[in-house]
């Protein structure tokens, strides 16, 4: 991918909006460890500072825009990137070229989704690839959770585990398994006790067991969770949600067709999805108006294994390959240390593109 | 020939064990002159030279390919490397020097029994304490893959050189993936295991490294050596032996 193309793209993000910002290829380690967690370390080269604070080669561009935009802006901004990144590839490989938009602050989410989404179509076919589009929706999938009314363990664990793995019939019986706590596996104090005197015996085992004071999880913390389980343990995931959950996450279909597809799921096992499948609708418009209608395919178990995603998630694709993708990630600058605003975002791949 | 290189504990039980399981084989270290000494050599046996050093710098010797052939934990050579098996190979289990690795919380956790319980509060924890759950360990590879495997994520590794059961006490860690024989330190620190928390069942094995110049001559003494030692076979010694021809 020649630097010239790469310049070309950046005017035409400039003309919509998003301004150049210029990052430092070293970057502190920490933020990047804190928000994809230990997966990422294996992938990422490490050094050390003058005083020996961790740092990185950054392994991509979305953390240090955010970081940048927390230190120096205050409300909506739009920023477009280009350049090197580093990991540690399964091919060897070590340096990807990339380019991208971050949209930050703006409250009319699905119009953000349509715009970020539009700059990602303009600057493939810029770049001469006429993509094909996959869809996803984290906050659609959560609906559902809350809509059939699962258990808030439950929910947590099956929101937590969407965009990884795929959730089997299998894996979802597993997820929502708890298995009971026999009595004298217990620690003889707290055996048979709940409430109040539950946690002071909590609180008198700690301190026999020599934990400093405010050290590790709290005696309140323990209790909740140890009665949020004992309550889980004698119920299972019914046949009927279990379905449900089954043919949601079966579902792919042309986007046009996406909204009606869902509802009728909805319908065929009485569930009520009609605000989210509102603001679904609101979205899908405006992609239409975007120009990423025709070719693109919502697919319901489609997201990303990262827990700060929150909404629309894409990804384009040609000849096999992903060459560039996105989504919406409404927690990100909050777990960075910045104020919550909505975000959402894509990256270009491009030494994945054909040559033009 | 150039003397093939053995690398042996160079203290504690594992040297005591590992230097009677060869004299059983017929290979008579020779320590007497000076029990402090790094080389030695075997009776007899000028093919082969013996290196003491410590069981983890066995590990890493091995990976790396400065030494033929070592004697050391199972845990240390799974260490290592992040893939053991391109550079390293078990030849056999020796059978002692048991020792298992394991994912251990604090007894206090009345709600954690599983994997799956320490992934749920693992989740929950960056919004109750504003940061990951720590886990304190040496064990970098290991515990990532494990935890992987799991689909536990959300959680940060904290280097622990030594004394890292006492980290949950301490604060310095919620977490902790240590070595444990007996499990009277973990009792001792008021920790348990998890259910499903034991990473590896280690003992002393005899390995070979895939990276080490391996001439004719020192893989004919190897492989003598390696089937005169008394131990579990995973694999034929030959065709390990054999895979090494093919590489140089």
């Amino acid at each position: 991918m020649a630097r010239a193309e790469a310049g070309a793209l950046l005017q035409l993000f400039g003309q919509a909006g998003a301004r150049r910002i210029d990052l430092p290829v070293l970057q502190p380690a920490d933020p990047f460890l804190e928000t994809a967690g230990e997966a990422v370390r294996r992938r990422m080269f490490v050094t050390e500072g003058a005083t020996g604070e961790r740092l990185c080669l950054r392994p991509d561009f979305t953390i240090p825009v955010a970081l940048a935009h927390i230190g120096t802006a205050d409300g909506p901004a739009r920023y477009a990137y280009e350049g090197l990144v580093f990991r540690r590839g399964d091919d060897g490989a070590v340096e990807e070229r990339q380019a991208g938009v971050e949209d930050y602050g703006d409250a009319d989410t699905a119009s953000a989704d349509a715009r970020v989404l539009g700059f990602a179509l303009s600057a493939c076919r810029h770049l001469g690839a006429s993509p094909s589009i996959q869809v996803g929706d984290q906050a659609l999938f959560d609906a559902l959770l809350a809509a059939l009314e699962l258990p808030a363990a439950w929910r947590a664990r099956l929101s937590r585990a969407f965009g990884g793995a795929p959730l089997s019939d299998a894996r979802l019986r597993r997820l929502t398994l708890a298995e009971p706590i026999e009595a004298e596996r217990l620690p003889a104090p707290v055996r048979d006790l709940s409430g109040g005197p539950l946690r002071e015996a909590l609180r008198v085992l700690a301190a026999a067991s020599g934990v400093s004071p405010g050290v590790g999880r709290s005696a309140e913390e323990i209790a909740e969770r140890y009665e949020t389980v004992r309550a889980l343990s004698e119920e299972r995931l019914d046949d009927a949600r279990r379905a449900a959950l089954s043919d949601y996450l079966a579902l792919e279909a042309p986007l046009p067709r996406a909204g009606e597809a869902v509802a009728a799921i909805a319908r065929r096992h009485g569930i009520g999805l009609d605000a989210s499948l509102g603001e679904f609708a609101a979205r899908a418009d405006a992609l239409a108006e975007a120009g990423a209608w025709d070719g693109a395919t919502f697919a319901a178990a489609f997201g990303r294994p990262l827990d700060y995603y929150t909404g629309l998630v894409f990804e384009l694709g040609e000849n096999g390959r992903t060459i560039a993708g996105g989504g919406r990630y409404d927690k990100l600058l909050a777990l960075l240390g910045g104020e919550a605003a909505p975000a959402v975002g894509f990256t270009l791949f491009l030494d994945r593109f054909e040559p033009s | 020939m150039t003397p093939l290189t053995l690398a042996l504990p160079s203290k504690g039980r594992l040297r005591d064990d590992a230097i009677a399981r060869l004299a059983d084989a017929g290979y008579a270290v020779e320590t007497e002159n000076d029990a402090r000494a790094y080389r030695a050599g075997i009776t007899g046996r000028p093919e082969i030279e013996v290196a003491f050093l410590s069981a983890g710098e066995i590990a890493r010797e091995l990976a790396a390919g400065s030494v033929h052939l070592g004697v050391t934990g199972e845990d240390l050579l799974r260490e290592s490397v992040p893939r053991p098996e391109e550079a390293t190979a078990v030849l056999s289990r020796l059978g002692f020097g048991h020792a298992d690795v394991v994912v251990a919380v604090p007894e206090l956790w009345i709600d954690v029994w599983s994997m799956s319980d320490l992934d749920d509060v693992a989740a929950g924890f960056r919004a109750r304490h504003g940061r990951r759950l720590r886990v304190a360990t040496k064990y970098w590879n290991l515990t990532q893959g494990f935890f992987a495997s799991h689909g536990v994520a959300l959680y940060r590794i904290v280097e622990s050189l030594g004394a890292t059961e006492g980290a949950p006490a301490s604060g310095a860690a919620e977490v902790i993936v240590d070595i444990t024989s007996t499990g009277s330190t973990l009792k001792a620190n008021h920790l348990k295991v998890l259910s499903d928390g034991v990473i590896l069942r280690s003992e002393a094995v005899l390995a070979l490294s895939r990276r080490a110049a391996w001439s004719g001559a020192q893989r004919a003494a190897g492989e003598t050596f390696a089937g005169a030692v008394n131990g579990a076979r995973d694999e034929p010694i030959g065709a390990i032996f054999e895979a090494l021809g093919s590489r140089s």
